[in-house]
């Protein structure tokens, strides 16, 4: 059991890594959602069954299973919030960072 | 201290969670605009969350892992305030 928690882990850490790289390498407001959506889905979803796998008892196991949905609930609508008030504050949809707007 | 494959690897995985914040946090203080910084700010609270449930598993306590719930509540309170408080333009009136 804790060899596949372990592997869990792994496949974790390697979306947050992607994650991580993309937040450098786009220059745009509306690509970089992508950083958030990867970490703030895949990445906690897979690192947090990792966990489960890591210790099987009942009480940790219901309070992971809760922070889960908890963290399906919520990330999206912060992103969504955000990103709305990009838009809504007239930020141009095709603005590049590096230059002036 | 033994250097054991349990060690190791929780090492390798808290130390690269802490190299993604220290790295967002450089994002933050060399970016533009005040969502870019919002976004980053979400992916830091994330990152701590993963790091108490990760601790809260290697000790075995529960208490962190209520924390951790807790800590993910306040950071979406503090997502959706701060992004209400950018649309009505930094005045606080909704």
């Amino acid at each position: 059991m804790i060899i596949i928690g372990w592997i869990f882990l792994s496949i974790a850490m390697i979306f947050i890594l992607f994650g991580v790289i993309s937040i450098f390498v786009f220059k745009n407001l509306y690509m970089r959602i992508i950083a958030s959506t990867i970490i703030d889905t895949v990445g906690s979803f897979l690192f947090l069954i990792g966990l489960m796998l890591l210790l099987w008892d009942g009480a940790f196991i219901f309070r992971i299973i809760l922070l889960i949905g908890f963290i399906f609930l919520t990330s999206p609508i912060s992103t969504h919030v955000n990103i709305r008030s990009a838009y809504l504050s007239k930020l141009p949809l095709d603005h590049d960072q590096r230059k002036s707007v | 201290m033994i250097w054991t494959a349990e060690i190791i690897f929780y090492g390798t995985v808290m130390g690269l969670l802490m190299l993604a914040m220290i790295a967002f946090f450089l994002k933050i203080l060399w970016t533009r605009y005040v969502w870019n910084r919002l976004l980053l700010l979400n992916l830091i609270s994330t990152k701590i969350l993963l790091l108490l449930a990760l601790y809260a598993i290697i000790t075995a306590s529960e208490l962190l892992l209520d924390i951790a719930l807790t800590y993910g509540i306040i950071s979406f309170l503090t997502m959706t305030l701060f992004s209400k408080f950018v649309i009505a333009g930094g005045k606080g009136k909704e």
